[in-house]
């Protein structure tokens, strides 16, 4: 049996309001290692998610508003990495029985799931698989870093649950019945901007400025309304600037193919905002530091705040990690073969393309 | 002082010291360390936890059990998978019903006995006996000076009052924070030898053998009393039925408005200790006593051999061993303090401690049924069987439901919907249904009658605090197997009003004296409601 608290490492940092270079590489000496589990983090959720994860990339190839889907994972690592910057709260309390007891009902869960997207040809709605992506990232950070870090992200991994389609394709589903009442409500101009390319579509642009603002929440925690508020406008105002740039380059370059330059350009910059907007969102709420510009630990994206939380040995999550990741390609792999809705197999476009298809 | 209190009229067995505890301490302490440590299991082994695992046999009985279980699924999975739904929902159904019985007993016939301030005052110190107060701590130096402060304002003679504070010989620090804060005071501070198990009951049984008191009661390091709960317990004593050994005080907290985490805390318990509790007065079932301020006759305490020391909820299995002997257990209506637990990881620590106690206690008294029930009769078993160990079975089963339902939300695979034939499906509905929504409304109905309507919202979201316990009893469960004797520290002194309280209680603050008289007026009040 594990033991309770044998395992924990507690990174001792010493930052100050301003280091001295030499200090400011002791600390990050010491932070390495912790970045790069976060590091390891993002790469066995992108693996163990990765059937999954890639059909939704490569639907960036269908004219669907759906596709801002493919923008949560990045939104989900930008929160998580804003909720890291907040000072750690909380008694250095750790409990190793704890994190794997949480880890394997995630584990269950993520597995059950995604054999029902492999296996279960009678599921009412599609997709599993993606749904299962949240769970696999609760398992894997909890197991890789302890519940109680894990606790300081977790609306970043409830975030990761906006990939599952069938809530907003209902929602596709209810406009589709008021389209005209929505052509009223954002103009003839709006309208015909939907015509322009998946970007310059007004529902797309829904989405995106939905998903900014559900990130801003994210990233501020919920916690200031007058934060959240004007967080909601800054990620409005950069959904804006995306329709804008994105009519401007639809003018310049045409609509072309998914593949073409137009789409990369308009993909490439439209992300680029997203993150750029969450980054300043999520300084932003920092703003005195910023203005002062005197960093306390913990303040701004400072890497000694996002490490003050002790986390266990990573020998002991080694072997389970990697067989969650293992059995969860596996099952994806199987549910893609299987063709319930991969994209991977040819023959089942249409299936893919009844998921993602435009609805405009 | 009016209360009924059912229970055992005969009481089994004589009330004669097991074992000279005092005359043992003066004559040999390694005897004493010896019966602390393993009295119980010395002299009763079928009451103490000590063996809880099977044995060869049971072994292959059990590990048969498991193995048929597995074959027959991957056999018959659809009839194996209908006969456990149809056994976790009954199970469910009963716990449920017995839950909402207990709070409607509690409410028409409340056996709580209640001791007017002025008559507890009443008593003069001449009249009074030799108290014993064992305060237990194990690595809490931040918190030995307000428990001091706190025993300090007990309304009490100090010459007839007995403090010990039992610390574990090699807590140096502890023990250095103790003496410095006992200084000038009658406190006895006791270092008992380090020895396996390292639990609170081995203390407690320690302090037992130098006790000088008539009555002993426990409290926690943390724990603030209130001043007049010994006189209390006096006079309930002398005007209780004879086969009284125990009064359980009733627990709060001190810190309940310090996150939504102590919030929940605080329902929970202010359900347990007016409603729950007090139902199981009535019906005559076993009590689980609480952690602290549960004060016991000192020649009862030794007849029933003191506490298991490798029981981790040593008072509930005091509870339900005082039961079996005849012993009848009532609720002193005097609050007691203590720190909510503020910290989630904290908690489950706690919590999985608490539910491993429960299982530990039920596998120990359930070692013999047909004995049980002859000695506590069918009704009390029953409620002995759905109380202790339906809490923490309950918390187990909850989640496997809760996937269950989100599953058939999301999926509705035909397994599911094979599971639940018409008539189990109703059944679970309601218990679903009905149960989640009785528990919420008991939780706000209790909010209010406790006035503290502050914590209403707290109640309203009270399911998130049930996946908490479900991740607690899954702990536990683990404990259980590979830890069965692990005492799951807790940590104390996260709360941030302690200060604030110490204040509170002392015996010059008018405050905790109107809270004790509200709480007295508000339970009368709803008794007379129905």
């Amino acid at each position: 049996m594990i033991s309770a608290a044998s395992e924990i490492n507690t990174p001792s940092l010493s930052a100050g309001p301003r280091l001295r270079p030499r200090e400011r590489m002791r600390a990050l000496s010491t932070v390495r290692p912790i970045l790069a589990r976060y590091a390891v983090l993002i790469l066995i959720i992108a693996v163990a998610s990765g059937p999954g994860l890639l059909t939704l990339f490569s639907a960036s190839s269908q004219r669907g508003p759906l596709v801002v889907l493919a923008a949560v994972p990045v939104l989900a690592v930008l929160a998580a990495a804003a909720l890291l910057s907040r000072p750690a709260l909380g008694p250095n309390i750790h409990d190793r029985q704890l994190d794997f007891i949480l880890a394997g009902m995630a584990t269950v869960a993520a597995i059950l799931l995604d054999l029902l997207a492999a296996f279960g040809g009678d599921a009412k709605h599609g997709r599993l698989d993606l749904l299962a992506v949240p769970f696999t990232a609760i398992a894997a950070a909890v197991m890789l870093l302890g519940t109680r870090v894990f606790w300081r992200v977790w609306p970043a991994a409830a975030l990761l649950g906006l990939l599952w389609p069938p809530p907003w394709e209902a929602i596709l589903r209810s406009v589709d019945a008021h389209s005209g009442q929505l052509e009223v409500f954002i103009g003839q101009r709006g309208a015909n901007l939907g015509t322009d390319g998946w970007l310059g579509n007004p529902l797309t642009l829904i989405f995106a400025g939905l998903l900014m603002g559900l990130t801003a929440t994210v990233a501020t925690g919920g916690q200031r309304h007058v934060r959240l508020t004007l967080s909601l406008a800054v990620a409005a105002l950069a959904t804006a600037a995306v329709a804008v740039l994105n009519h401007l380059v639809s003018t310049h370059f045409g609509d072309g193919s998914a593949t073409g330059i137009a789409a990369v350009a308009r993909f490439a910059v439209s992300l680029g905002i997203l993150a750029v907007a969450n980054v300043a969102i999520a300084r932003w709420r920092q703003a005195p530091s910023l203005v002062t510009k005197t960093r306390t630990p913990g303040h701004a994206f400072s890497v000694a705040s996002s490490v003050k939380t002790a986390v266990p040995a990573a020998r002991s999550a080694l072997i389970p990690l990697a067989t969650l990741t293992a059995v969860l390609l596996i099952l994806q792999l199987i549910a893609a073969s299987h063709g319930h809705f991969s994209t991977l197999n040819p023959e089942n476009a249409a299936a893919k393309a009844h998921i993602f298809s435009a609805r405009r | 002082m009016t209360a009924t209190i059912p229970g055992p009229t005969t009481v089994r067995g004589s009330v004669a010291p097991h074992l000279d505890l005092a005359l043992q301490a003066a004559e040999s302490p390694d005897a004493l360390l010896a019966y602390a440590c393993s009295g119980l299991a010395d002299n009763d082994p079928v009451f103490s936890a000590r063996r809880l695992h099977a044995g060869g046999r049971g072994r292959w009985l059990v590990g048969g059990a498991v193995t048929l279980f597995v074959v027959a699924a991957v056999i018959e999975p659809l009839a194996v998978g209908v006969a456990t739904s149809t056994l976790i929902t009954l199970i469910y159904a009963a716990a449920l019903v017995h839950r909402f019985m207990l709070m409607r007993w509690a409410i028409l016939d409340n056996a709580t006995i209640f001791v007017s301030d002025d008559e507890a005052r009443s008593l003069r110190d001449a009249d009074l006996p030799v108290y014993t107060v064992l305060v237990p701590a194990y690595r809490e130096p931040e918190v030995v000076a307000e428990v001091v402060r706190a025993m300090q304002g007990l309304e009490y003679p100090s010459d007839k009052l007995d403090v010990l504070l039992l610390l574990e010989a090699d807590d140096a620090e502890t023990i250095a924070a103790a003496e410095k804060a006992c200084d000038g005071t009658s406190i006895r501070i006791v270092r008992v030898p380090p020895a396996e198990p390292r639990t609170k009951p081995k203390a407690c049984n320690y302090g037992v053998g130098l006790a000088l008191g008539e009555y002993v009661t426990i409290y926690d390091a943390e724990d603030r009393p209130e001043p007049l709960q010994l006189r209390r317990a006096v006079i309930a004593f002398r005007q209780s039925p004879d086969n009284v050994a125990c009064l359980q005080a009733q627990l709060s907290y001190h810190n309940a408005d310090q996150n939504l985490l102590t919030r929940w805390f605080t329902c929970e318990y202010d359900t347990w200790f007016r409603w729950l509790l007090p139902g199981l007065v009535a019906s005559g079932a076993p009590i689980p006593l609480g952690g602290t301020s549960n004060h016991i006759r000192r020649d009862v305490l030794e007849s029933v051999g003191c506490w298991d020391a490798y029981n981790v909820t040593e008072d509930a299995d005091l509870g339900v061993r005082l039961a079996r002997k005849g012993w009848a257990v009532a609720i002193l209506g005097s609050v007691t303090f203590e720190e909510a637990n503020s910290d989630a990881i904290n908690w489950v620590k706690q919590r999985s401690r608490w539910y491993k106690g429960y299982l530990q206690t039920f596998l120990v008294h359930m070692r013999h049924p047909r004995q049980l029930v002859r000695e506590l009769g069918w009704k009390s078993t029953l409620g002995f069987v759905l109380f202790v160990a339906g809490t923490p079975t309950l918390a187990l089963f909850n989640p496997l439901f809760w996937l269950l339902t989100a599953l058939w939300w999301v999926a509705q695979p035909s397994a599911i919907a094979a599971m639940f034939p018409a008539p189990l499906y109703h059944i679970a509905m309601f218990c679903w249904v009905v149960g989640g929504f009785g528990l919420l409304y008991a939780g706000v109905a209790n909010a209010r009658a406790s006035g503290k309507p502050r914590l209403i919202t707290a109640a309203l979201v009270m399911p998130a605090y049930w996946a908490l316990m479900s991740l607690a009893a899954m702990k536990a469960l683990v404990q259980l197997i590979w830890q069965p004797y692990y005492w799951e520290k807790t940590t104390h002194g996260l709360a941030t009003t302690s200060a604030q309280s110490v204040t509170a209680i002392s015996p010059s603050a008018p405050a905790l004296i109107d809270l004790t008289d509200r709480t007295v007026d508000l339970s009368v009040a709803y008794e007379a409601a129905p």
